[in-house]
């Protein structure tokens, strides 16, 4: 069954065709939503949003990306709205002052590298990080990329080679370990 | 160390952050979708003709059957309507109250949007007019909106008032002081609003949806909040982190689709653990 048929099916109100495009989308958005969040709770929160939401609209999809480009479209913007405000109310909770390790970059020694480079993806700004977790971890193109967050490929790109650049940066004093 | 070399030291690594369990909770997920969504047409009285006929067995997806359950349909509306008519109640009454404060505030912001074009003004913008500075609080039939004030700290901070437009305060009964105490009562009078608002939030039932008036004040809330944050009422810390709560509620409030009951309970989570009511009403009282 094509996007088009499934949707269709989908807005005459079948419900298996409602579980068939939540089956066929779901693990994929599911595991960006886990990589990007890094808990359990929120991926699956996230991902329930994702597909409230894409169900709701489902409408006025008028086709001009893949349906699963749509709906990355969606979950990006639910990840990165919902983590802003897991970031804000951790903030207010603990104080500025306080950040918990896992959002900011570590910057005392750190003897494990992948400890350290997780810390490292952790401190990039939301833009890059997102455009790293989604080429470098997830495996999207930047066509891909660019038409879920709404940018052009170009952008992407540039995003990413910024991204590898400050996580080199960040892990320099590990330039020994690299090649290992 | 070559780009190549991290680069490919990252494709090795990166695979290890944050990695996902191999069993996805697809049905554990889609039943809260499911539910979800079911409340969320259950608040939607167009979607009720959808419903299957009676005996129809639920399928995986399909909106839930109420049939048999009008009244809570009824309940949720009289709940809305409550709220609504509470909420008219809470805003008029502010309004009333606050008549003589918004008096006084558009009297300062026209002192500051006049000082923010200095040199510019006509002869006559160099004084607010005497009937105004004279006001009695039970003389001012209309109110000014309240966000005209607000904006008006937006446009310029006490502190960048010249000598000339403080002198033209003065001029007017008031004292170099004034633009602060102007603030004070901008915030005090924000903070009472705010306060009513979110009782009707806190007092409404969780699967309501907002209306269009509820709505609108929170956004006219939000506004003024972001704009009181950037003014010198956001120097004080105490206040400053009374308004970013304030805020993150309103946000919160505001991106709430339809009677959704996941984002309510964020909501009310958030009134809890910043204890918002109580502050804000001390707040407004204190300042």
């Amino acid at each position: 069954m094509t996007d088009a048929q499934l949707i269709a099916e989908v807005l005459r109100g079948d419900p298996r065709a409602e579980r068939q495009l939540y089956d066929v989308h779901v693990d994929r958005i599911y595991r960006l939503a886990w990589r990007m969040a890094g808990d359990e709770t929120l991926a699956r929160d996230f991902t329930q949003d994702t597909f409230v939401r894409a169900f709701e609209k489902l409408a006025d999809f008028r086709g001009d990306s893949s349906l699963s480009t749509w709906l990355h479209s969606i979950a990006t913007s639910v990840i990165l709205n919902g983590l802003k405000k897991v970031q804000r109310i951790h903030g207010r909770e603990i104080g500025g002052d306080e950040l918990p390790e896992t959002m900011t970059a570590a910057r005392e020694a750190e003897p494990d590298l992948k400890l350290r480079l997780k810390r490292a993806i952790e401190g990039l700004p939301d833009g890059y990080r997102t455009v790293f977790v989604m080429h470098d971890v997830e495996g999207f193109t930047h066509e891909e990329i660019g038409a879920a967050l709404g940018i052009q490929s170009g952008t992407s790109k540039a995003q990413l080679s910024r991204a590898r650049a400050k996580l080199r940066d960040q892990l320099s004093d590990f330039a020994g370990e690299w090649a290992s | 160390m070559s780009d190549a070399q991290f680069e490919e030291f990252l494709q090795r690594e990166a695979q290890a952050y944050n990695p996902p369990p191999a069993d996805v909770p697809r049905d554990e997920m889609w039943e809260t979708i499911r539910a979800a969504r079911a409340a969320r047409s259950s608040n939607a009285p167009q979607l009720a003709t959808a419903r299957p006929a009676a005996g129809t067995p639920r399928v995986g997806g399909a909106l839930p059957v109420r049939k048999d359950k009008p009244t809570l349909k009824y309940a949720s509306l009289i709940g809305m309507a409550a709220t609504l008519l509470l909420g008219i109640g809470i805003g008029r009454y502010a309004l009333q109250r606050d008549a003589a404060v918004t008096e006084l505030a558009s009297q300062i912001a026209t002192a500051m949007n006049a000082s923010a074009s200095e040199g510019e003004l006509p002869a006559t913008a160099n004084a607010v007019p005497s009937s105004s500075s004279n006001t009695a609080p039970n003389e001012t039939t209309t109110a000014a909106p309240a966000s005209i004030a607000l904006n008006a700290t937006a446009v310029a901070r006490p502190t960048q008032l010249t000598s000339r437009s403080t002198a033209r305060l003065a001029s007017n009964g008031g004292t170099a002081t004034e633009p602060n105490t102007a603030m004070q009562i901008v915030s005090r009078d924000h903070l009472s609003r705010a306060e009513a608002l979110v009782s009707v939030v806190a007092a409404s039932p969780a699967d309501a949806v907002m209306d269009s008036l509820t709505g609108r004040w929170a956004r006219d809330m939000l506004t003024n909040t972001r704009l009181l944050l950037d003014s010198p009422a956001g120097d004080d810390a105490v206040r400053r982190r009374l308004l970013e709560d304030l805020e993150t509620v309103l946000v919160q409030l505001l991106q709430r689709t339809g009677g959704a009951v996941d984002e309510r309970a964020l909501i009310d989570r958030t009134l809890e653990r910043t204890q918002l009511l109580s502050r804000l009403r001390t707040g407004a009282a204190g300042i």
